[in-house]
């Protein structure tokens, strides 16, 4: 059974809970201990006192664990925290208070004693005050130990994020600069520049851009679509100075797509599938269209970018799998965005493959 | 005059070949091509002295193109390729040479000069197509003549092969094609695996086999599950039983 709430009794609080109670039933013992070696006094007596405290307070902590109220309220920030929580610091000093001696007084009642304790007009105040303190300082450790729990995964989730892209970055290295795409680039400038010095310059120095983009981007996690875009750009240029007349490159950015970040090196991997399949392996004459649009989610609550890379020339054949590029570009999109970002990749209707990448445009979850 | 043709998907790599090519006096380029199907056909064709093959093609690879030829009248084939660490292995067993691209004026003349010593000693000529084959293991399928352009066809399909001079004819359920191969040579191509010869001018795919009836001096006569009728030679009979386990 997947229950997507945490049972209580798994709840990260349950150490702090049992700490907080063993706290109180001292206290509570500390209080009536003058009591104990009285006499006079029948051992019940201090017995009642220590455990109708210790009674009402795992009672209490229980319930607190159940409700899992700290776990669903955001820890930041922290005054909000402790306002939303002092709320019920009125119910639960009172509470504590009306229960305690109500028990108490019950107890006494059938066993025949008499509860004897200050005048109401002193004790309530004085029960009162300490109640509210040590609720205070309950929620005190409560926020601590959340805190620090939450640090601690934070930090979990930075070093699987960092990890995602120090792979993506191996494997576009490997993928990019895959030896055929270098080898061949190289024998294209061979050629050009015997007969078209500027056109083999031009080729030269894309080629030395893309080198430096893909050993330069490990700095950063993500960068501005047009960035990215311009990394894809430096690409098809190659491309098509290789493939000279049989490839037609369109872009589409919608207006306000530019600025969104990306994550760094998402799309160059789609892009290079979109060559490798769609022009690589055919002979006529294809077209690739990169296309970025900025639109509602599917739930219409957040704004999500969408970037397609269409090639014609190629078929996604039945059972196929991702390479290590898709597999890759996938587990990053996870990393930083959890189920808020995809990729698809499908056949188009009117031939061609269309891969689609989509994320949220306000922040990743780290 | 050495007749060479240029196979490359990429124009670019095309035109370094064919402005070296042509600033040779001994050289004429008798075409370019920038996929495997219509370099073979043109192999098929024009018969060229030498081929410079890209290995990396859409369609059918360089080695692809090497397997499919006749290893008797193949053309000496220079092997042109990017990187390609295992194919490299092939290209030493029987290419006349290979370029690694990028490759320099000086490296390209140093291919020629091979290329001029092997077409001035054919009997030194180790075959590129044989080292293909081996490389790219036994070829499942086989490219035909249809019509105008070539077809390729299973090699399950194919029902039986009977030679006819310098021709050999490839029968499958509906079709006959005429290949300009020897049964020798085409045999080699297509492994023994599926193939045996019942005589010296025609070998059955075993799986098509219906029926024997023996004739004089020990031939047979083989019927096949289309109801072609062939003649098993003596000579070949033992081959057949031991193949077929009978």
């Amino acid at each position: 059974m997947a229950d997507a709430r945490p049972s209580w009794s798994r709840s990260p609080l349950v150490p702090l809970a049992a700490l907080w109670g063993t706290l109180w039933t001292l206290v509570a013992i500390i209080e009536s201990a003058y009591t104990i070696h009285d006499p006079a006094i029948p051992r019940w007596q201090p017995l009642t006192l220590i455990l109708s405290v210790t009674v009402t307070i795992a009672v209490w902590l229980t319930f607190e664990l159940r409700s899992a109220r700290y776990l669903r309220f955001p820890l930041e920030p922290p005054r909000a925290w402790f306002l939303h929580h002092l709320r019920w610091l009125p119910i639960v000093a009172g509470g504590y208070v009306v229960i305690i001696f109500g028990a108490r007084h019950a107890v006494f009642a059938m066993a025949g004693g008499n509860y004897r304790h200050l005048p109401w007009a002193a004790l309530v105040p004085f029960e009162l005050v300490k109640a509210a303190i040590f609720y205070c300082l309950w929620l005190g450790l409560v926020f601590g130990t959340l805190s620090m729990l939450k640090t601690r995964e934070q930090g979990a989730t930075l070093a699987l994020v960092q990890k995602a892209l120090v792979e993506a970055q191996l494997a576009q290295l490997q993928a990019q600069l895959r030896p055929h795409f270098l080898f061949n680039t190289l024998n294209t400038v061979s050629s050009l520049m015997q007969v078209d010095v500027a056109r083999a310059d031009r080729v030269l120095t894309r080629l030395g851009d893309l080198l430096r983009a893909s050993l330069g981007a490990g700095s950063t996690m993500t960068v501005p679509l047009e960035q990215e875009l311009n990394l894809l750009r430096l690409y098809a240029e190659i491309m098509q100075e290789r493939f000279s007349g049989r490839v037609q490159v369109d872009w589409q950015i919608a207006d306000g797509a530019s600025g969104i970040p990306v994550p760094a090196m998402i799309l160059q991997p789609i892009l290079e599938n979109a060559f490798r399949y769609g022009i690589e392996q055919t002979t006529g004459v294809e077209s690739i269209r990169v296309a970025a649009t900025v639109g509602r989610g599917q739930r219409m609550v957040s704004t999500v970018l969408t970037v397609h890379i269409y090639n014609s020339g190629s078929t996604l054949r039945d059972g196929w799998r991702d390479g290590i590029g898709l597999t890759n570009c996938r587990g990053r999109l996870r990393a930083l965005y959890g189920d808020a970002a995809g990729l698809d990749l499908s056949n188009y209707p009117e031939g061609g493959v269309i891969a689609s990448i989509s994320l949220p445009v306000h922040g990743a979850v780290a | 005059m050495i007749r060479a043709i240029v196979v490359d998907d990429e124009e670019p790599a095309r035109g370094k070949l064919i402005r070296w090519l042509g600033s040779e006096t001994d050289i004429a380029v008798a075409g370019e091509y920038a996929d495997g199907l219509s370099a073979l056909q043109a192999i098929g064709r024009d018969s060229p002295d030498v081929v410079f093959l890209d290995v990396q093609m859409p369609g059918l690879s360089g080695l692809q193109v090497a397997a499919q030829l006749e290893v008797a009248t193949s053309p000496l084939l220079v092997f042109v390729t990017a990187y390609d660490a295992h194919a490299l292995a092939a290209f030493d067993l029987g290419a006349v040479d290979y370029l690694l691209k990028p490759y320099d004026e000086e490296r390209f003349r140093r291919a020629l000069d091979r290329v001029r010593e092997r077409l001035a000693a054919p009997e030194h000529r180790r075959s590129a197509v044989l080292a293909a084959r081996r490389h790219i293991g036994v070829s499942e399928r086989l490219l035909v003549p249809a019509g105008d352009g070539l077809r390729m066809i299973d090699s399950a399909q194919i029902h039986c092969l009977e030679a006819d001079d310098n021709y050999v004819h490839v029968h499958t359920a509906d079709h006959s094609y005429l290949l300009r191969r020897t049964l020798r040579d085409l045999l080699q191509q297509l492994g023994d695996q599926r193939f045996v010869r019942i005589h010296k001018s025609a070998a059955v795919n075993i799986a098509e086999i219906d029926g024997l009836t023996p004739l004089f001096k020990g031939d047979y006569e083989l019927r096949l599950r289309s109801g072609r009728v062939l003649r098993l030679s003596r000579r070949f009979t033992s081959e057949l039983f031991s193949r077929t386990g009978g």
